[in-house]
């Protein structure tokens, strides 16, 4: 799921990493909403914002959104810088954003628990780093993907959707596998997403700012799987050789004992 | 070479922002403190006012808090006295009082007031200057508020 890179991308690789992502985002942006009342997975509103605040000259608020879409462009910047750089290993270059996305969203929830007062500079702080992890996470499964997967494109991806369901009309596009696969990934997005959210929504009135550790805990686990699974799968091969080599030898001794009864 | 150049060019922009941000950013809290008084109350997108011109204002304000839930605390030609970051003074028509706790969130245009039994109301701040506030009831964030309370600095 991370250690797979653009062509190379299987659909299951694509649907694990975009369905994971996506609940994750979700939950992350629907606790931002609850708490902060900002969304913080997805820019277009901020960008409608920053325009409606450039239009009557609130200079003050230009600047804070203008911060907090640099900081979601930042984060997707040094994912894919991450991502390209990679020389040795593409499962650490495609974990290590994730981890910075845990750092974020873990310092968030561990400020939000014991020092927050709810100032309006901590909220504006706060709502910034999760969106530089939003922006790091975007970042990371658009860069791995080939743009195929946008865990947190909520609108381009409904966009594509309707599209697909409408060339669904049509036999000829109904039998054709590569739009079927999209659609499947589409429609897993965006079921993952909500269930996120909702998810995300129940935790936090009960374990406050909790839930941002629980989304941590969940991003980790998306890392360890990749990680277990290729180990899992490096150990079956060995022993498959170890095999393989063992009844070769296991042959060969037999014949020498034959000769030598001979 | 050029990729770290730009990645440290970009954190250092960051950076830069930030220290603007806390210098130079919106400072709502500062120009909320003070007096007001509640000049008016207007409705917004509220249909059965068009419908039914008998209705008298409380009939219409009891309609109102039926249709947004009973978290709807209806405020009327108050005076709201924002005392510090955290304390505001409510000044009814009838001479009581009451104290609320208010906070901004959001990117300081959601005002948040919090009761003492723990009823909350949420306030989007459409216009705020030194003379002239106005709130419109926050339904959610996509939607234009159905009350819209203007105030005026005493």
């Amino acid at each position: 799921m991370l250690r797979n890179y653009s062509g190379s991308r299987t659909l299951r690789d694509n649907l694990q990493l975009g369905s994971l992502t996506a609940f994750s985002a979700g939950m992350v942006n629907v606790t931002s909403l609850i708490i902060f009342f900002a969304f913080t997975s997805n820019v277009t509103g901020h960008y409608a914002i920053l325009a409606e605040e450039i239009a009557k000259g609130n200079w003050s608020q230009v600047l804070m959104v203008f911060f907090w879409l640099f900081l979601f462009f930042y984060g997707s910047f040094i994912a894919n810088y991450l991502v390209i750089n990679s020389s040795k290993s593409n499962y650490i270059a495609h974990a290590l954003p994730l981890v910075l996305e845990i750092i974020c969203l873990s310092s968030v929830g561990f400020y939000g628990l014991y020092y927050y007062q709810e100032t309006l500079f901590e909220t504006e702080i706060l709502i910034g780093i999760m969106l530089l992890a939003m922006g790091l996470q975007n970042g990371l499964t658009a860069s791995i993907s080939n743009s195929a997967v946008k865990t947190t494109h909520m609108t381009g991806l409904t966009t594509d959707l309707a599209i697909l369901v409408s060339m669904f009309t049509k036999k000829k596009y109904r039998e054709n596998r590569q739009l079927r696969d999209k659609a499947k990934l589409l429609s897993t997005i965006a079921v993952s997403y909500i269930s996120g959210g909702i998810i995300a929504g129940l935790i936090y009135f009960a374990m406050g700012f909790k839930v941002f550790f629980m989304v941590s805990l969940f991003l980790v686990f998306i890392i360890l799987y990749d990680y277990m699974k290729f180990r899992f799968n490096l150990l079956l091969r060995k022993r498959r050789f170890r095999g393989k080599i063992g009844s070769k030898r296991l042959k060969l001794k037999e014949m020498w004992l034959d000769r030598i009864k001979i | 070479m050029r990729g770290i150049l730009m990645n440290i060019t970009l954190g250092l922009s960051a950076i830069a922002l930030f220290i603007m941000v806390t210098q130079f950013g919106n400072q709502p809290t500062d120009d909320i403190i003070g007096v007001w008084k509640e000049v008016s109350w207007d409705y917004e997108k509220v249909d059965f006012l068009n419908q039914s011109d008998s209705l008298t204002i409380d009939e219409v304000m009891e309609q109102t808090k039926v249709q947004l839930g009973e978290s709807f605390v209806i405020h009327k030609a108050e005076v709201w006295e924002f005392i510090d970051n955290s304390t505001l003074k409510v000044d009814f028509e009838d001479g009581n009082e009451e104290i609320v706790d208010w906070k901004l969130k959001s990117k300081g245009d959601i005002l948040k007031l919090t009761h003492e039994n723990n009823v909350y109301e949420y306030y989007t701040i459409k216009e705020l200057n030194k003379d002239r506030m106005v709130l419109h009831f926050h339904i959610d964030l996509n939607a234009r508020g159905i009350v819209k309370l203007t105030f005026e600095k005493v």
